[in-house]
């Protein structure tokens, strides 16, 4: 009976009943799509990072720190013995400075193993057997800078013993990738370019690796994927917090609507819900009835939600969300010229679930105060 | 014999502000059941206040006020909703119909509450429509209907379930003559079949011509009743 009431009142309830319902299907899948947005945004931004650069991890030289330049003279060592070289990739690190155009710009040098297959970074455009005083950069930097490949580039840097050399490169290779951070400020030299370059053989300041961890001296620190990522996460959270900002904005508006359908309509339902009071129906009877009309509506979202989201968000899943331009406005690693979605089944069942509880209070409260007064003051 | 209705010296207050004003003054009133009987008086006098307190819609502030041997004032929520629901039919002169269901379910909704059998109800519902004439209009929501319309919803609601009690209130105020008079003499045959009390409250002489007892209500007091 309270079942077939509370039908009886969404159905008609008409169209402000289907607008409730198709608003709440509209801010689940919005709620759905956003974070599978972001998810995929960032699940394919770590594995762009981990492909291209952090493989399963990195043993750093014990003096190595990314941000502080001048630690680079000091930061390398001999590469530890016993290490399997197919299972890991090295790299020696610099800084130089290069004449873009008759401009001056200081940049990081990363000189990289040549013969490495582990990581996608394109090294076989850096072979040193084939050539010397070739390097390769990112597609932004080239961009940035003005650079295309073939274009001959001066670069200057100081040995291990001081002096100042220059010479002129060649940009052997431009390479795409969704990875910022073995783009911006640097070029890429083969590791025996840059051990010749620096006067500093078998030397290393990072390398990758992949598989069994081998044991190794105080000297190198080993910085698991986590902890290589954890910056990353951090500037994601950071530049995200403006796109979440707006992502709340529009489920807040999307809750008033719900708020003002559910809980506005309800005392304006007032006299509805004294109606069937003074014709004998109970006020536990009365709280289920209008309770469970906006559980049904919520359920009903679920199910329009799914009619018309699972292909939408399906079909962004498959084809992806090109927004090219996103790219650069965030500055963040990220994607190419797609962002794929990812969809978590625990992020829809956790959206369903909690529409579902909130539209359950926003429904119960209201009817409760309502169902406590007496019917002649709610008919007033 | 227990009386089906006894009032006693019962008395109901309006807080106003800060004072209050008294609608019913020292009511002292019998109704056996099978009665057919109408409270009359000029607007303002206190009939709407009189049936809500007997429908236990609305409790007196002071004295008795029994009810098919139970005190109203003393009921709990739930008693005074099964009361309701089970043996009194309202018809408020505000009709007070579901505005979201169609004429069927509205005049359906009672015999929902009393969980009478589908068929059965069914055949109930097309019963109470068809006394009242609006067969063609089974399926139209108050909103779509006339004033005199929606009243004899209201009153097909009020008898669906033949209550023992039927309360009306103004129930022919927006009704032509002819459809008046059919009303009253269908209620005057539930009356005579099953012995079905009714109070009406009103200032119509049509009304006045079917009642069997004329109580007279003045601001608030019963000035005459035979
Ligand atoms: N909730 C209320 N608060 C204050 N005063 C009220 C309230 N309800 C009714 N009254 C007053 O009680 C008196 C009786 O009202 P009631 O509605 O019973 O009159 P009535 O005889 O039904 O009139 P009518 O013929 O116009 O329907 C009126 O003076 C009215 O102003
Ligand atoms: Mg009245």
């Amino acid at each position: 009976m309270v079942l077939k009431l509370a039908w009886r009142n969404l159905v008609g309830g008409g169209v402000r009943s289907l607008l409730n319902v198709f608003i709440l299907s509209v801010v689940l899948v919005t709620i759905i799509g956003f974070h599978g947005l972001f998810v995929g945004w960032q699940r394919n931004a770590e594995n762009g990072m981990i492909r291209w650069h952090i493989a399963d991890g990195q043993y750093w030289q014990k003096d190595y720190d990314p941000y502080d330049p001048f630690s680079f003279d000091v930061a390398r060592s001999a590469m530890p013995k016993g290490i399997n070289d197919a299972a890991s990739v090295e790299f020696l690190i610099d800084q130089g400075v290069i004449y873009p155009q008759g401009r001056m710009k200081n940049i990081i040098l990363k000189g990289v193993e040549e013969e490495q297959v582990l990581l996608e970074l394109p090294t076989e455009y850096l072979r040193f057997k084939e050539g010397r005083y070739k390097l390769m950069l990112g597609y932004r930097t080239a961009k940035k800078l003005g650079l295309s490949e073939g274009d001959r580039l001066m670069l200057r840097w100081r040995d291990v013993h001081g002096s100042f050399d220059a010479r002129e490169f060649e940009i052997v290779h431009i390479f795409t990738s969704p990875v910022l951070t073995i783009d911006q400020g640097q070029v890429w030299l083969g590791l025996e370019q840059m051990r010749e370059m620096l006067d500093a053989p078998g030397e290393v300041t990072y390398f990758s690796y992949r598989g069994l961890r081998p044991k190794l001296g105080a000297g190198w620190i080993w910085k698991t994927q986590d902890e290589l990522l954890s910056e990353f996460r951090a500037l994601f959270a950071a530049k995200m917090a403006g796109v979440s900002f707006m992502y709340v904005l529009l489920l807040f508006l999307a809750m008033i609507a719900v708020f003002d359908t559910q809980v506005l309509a309800m005392f304006k339902r007032r006299r509805e819900i004294g109606m069937m009071m003074a014709l004998g129906l109970r006020s536990g009877q009365i709280i289920k009835v209008f309770t469970l009309e906006g559980l049904l509506s919520g359920l009903l979202a679920v199910g329009l939600g799914a009619l018309w989201g699972t292909p939408l968000l399906l079909r962004f899943s498959k084809y992806g969300l090109r927004l090219p331009e996103m790219m650069d406005n965030y500055g963040i690693d990220g994607f190419l010229d797609a962002m794929y979605p990812q969809y978590s089944l625990k992020i829809v069942v956790l959206t369903i679930v909690l529409i579902n509880l909130i539209l359950l209070v926003v429904s119960y409260l209201p009817v409760r105060s309502i169902s406590k007064m007496s019917p002649v003051s709610a008919l007033k | 014999m227990e009386q089906l209705i006894s009032i006693r010296n019962m008395f109901k207050d309006y807080p106003i502000g800060l004072g209050k004003f008294t609608a019913l003054k020292d009511i002292n009133l019998d109704f056996e059941a099978g009665e057919f009987s109408g409270i009359v008086g000029p607007s303002g006098s206190g009939k709407t206040t009189l049936l809500n307190i007997i429908g236990s819609l609305d409790v007196q502030s002071k004295g008795e006020v029994k009810v098919m041997g139970r005190e109203v004032s003393e009921l709990t929520r739930k008693e005074a909703a099964r009361l309701r629901s089970e043996h009194i039919g309202f018809i408020f002169q505000t009709y007070n119909l579901l505005p979201v269901y169609t004429v069927f379910e509205n005049v359906e909704f009672p015999l929902l509450l009393m969980d009478v059998k589908p068929g059965i109800r069914k055949e109930m519902v097309d019963k109470a429509i068809e006394w009242v004439g609006l067969k063609d209009k089974r399926k139209s929501r108050p909103a779509q209907l006339s004033g005199g319309e929606c009243q004899r919803v209201a009153i097909a609601r009020a008898i669906v379930k033949e209550p023992q009690i039927v309360l009306a209130d103004e129930p022919t105020a927006n009704l032509d003559a002819e459809n008046s008079h059919h009303i009253l003499r269908t209620m005057v045959e539930l009356n005579e079949k099953l012995k079905t009390t009714f109070i009406f409250s009103t200032h119509d002489a049509k009304v006045i011509e079917y009642l069997r007892r004329k109580i007279t209500l003045v601001d608030g007091r019963v000035v005459e009743d035979n």
